[in-house]
């Protein structure tokens, strides 16, 4: 069983590095994943936000729903962190 | 885990060069966050483990009178507050929810006679919220995670 | 940008990632996991995504070490295998 596993596993590593070849090159501007928003958030950042990092534009305020919920589920986390670890309250038996 | 050591070399490393150098690098890596990789984020990673070192060697009664564990809840609240607030500001305005760009930030490039347009300015508020909210979050873990091994605990 | 390196850099991952999934006491697959952040923080880098290797650096080989042993610590059952 534990072989059948590993030339599974070893199948599906095969099949990725024989797709990877498809891929298109790193930092590609033609690529698909950058043909409609990004030429967009790099023309608007120097024009109306003017500031150097556009991680930085497109982080806080292109996508400022998205690091709101993120902070939010930061603070979730320290939260129930808080509400399991303390130890202020006694249990009652 | 959250006993003092006592070796003085320890303390005097901590004390004077590790922990003031990496607050100082939390602080670069904050107040670069528009002109080069870094922001809210990962500065208040880097401050938080700077605390998070002081809390492990020096004990965590010795490191935290500054920062009590029971009021760092209020700070996160007070992190995360901001960060809606200064996305509510805008909708006085009549503009939308997080919209920087009728923010009310004028009168700072008159005061600094630097011009920055409303939207970067919204940028820096904002990661000042996350800047608070992460830091105080990731000490709050440390704190709580190790509270158990703390004795004689007073809140 | 310099593929020699990021092949060794590749090549350090995965073999940290199985230190890390096979090797018995917790505090040293812990140890292993930190490195494996450095290193993707270094590959990230390399990439040219430095936003994204900074909050792995930080984070990921910083302060998860120690939140994590944290958890250890407070668990009554060791690993057994």
């Amino acid at each position: 069983m534990k072989w059948l596993t590993l030339a599974f596993l070893v199948s599906f590593a095969g099949l990725f590095v024989y797709v990877s070849a498809d891929l298109p090159d790193r930092g590609d501007p033609h690529a698909p994943a950058n043909e409609h928003l990004a030429a967009e958030f790099i023309e608007l950042t120097a024009e109306e936000i003017e500031i150097p990092n556009i991680v930085s534009a497109i982080l806080a305020d292109f996508r400022g729903y998205d690091t709101l919920g993120e902070t939010i589920v930061i603070f979730t986390a320290g939260l129930a962190v808080l509400l399991v670890l303390q130890t202020g309250y006694k249990r009652n038996d | 885990m959250t006993d003092r050591h006592d070796s003085v070399i320890l303390h005097f490393v901590v004390r004077v060069f590790m922990v003031p150098f990496i607050v100082m690098f939390g602080a670069y890596v904050f107040i670069h966050g528009e002109l080069s990789p870094g922001g809210g984020f990962q500065a208040g990673a880097i401050v938080a483990s700077a605390f998070v070192l002081a809390r492990l060697t020096l004990g965590t009664e010795h490191a935290s009178p500054r920062f009590p564990t029971r009021y760092l809840i209020w700070l996160a609240s007070f992190g995360v507050g901001i960060y809606v607030i200064a996305g509510m500001v805008p909708m006085f305005y009549g503009a939308n929810y997080l919209d920087y760009n009728s923010l009310p930030t004028a009168w700072f490039n008159d005061i600094a006679e630097h011009h920055r347009t409303a939207r970067a300015m919204g940028i820096f508020i904002v990661e000042v919220g996350v800047f608070i909210g992460v830091f105080s979050v990731l000490v709050i873990m440390y704190d709580y995670l190790t509270l158990r091994f703390r004795e004689g605990e007073d809140d | 940008m310099i593929w020699q390196l990021e092949l060794a850099l590749f090549v350090m991952l995965i073999v940290v990632a199985i230190i890390a999934l096979e090797v018995d006491d917790l505090v040293a697959a812990l140890a292993a996991l930190t490195a494996y952040s450095f290193i993707a923080a270094a590959l990230l880098a390399m990439m040219s995504a430095v936003d994204v290797a900074l909050t792995e650096a930080s984070l990921g080989a910083g302060i998860t070490g120690v939140l994590l042993i944290g958890g250890i610590s407070l668990m009554r059952r060791r690993s057994v295998d």
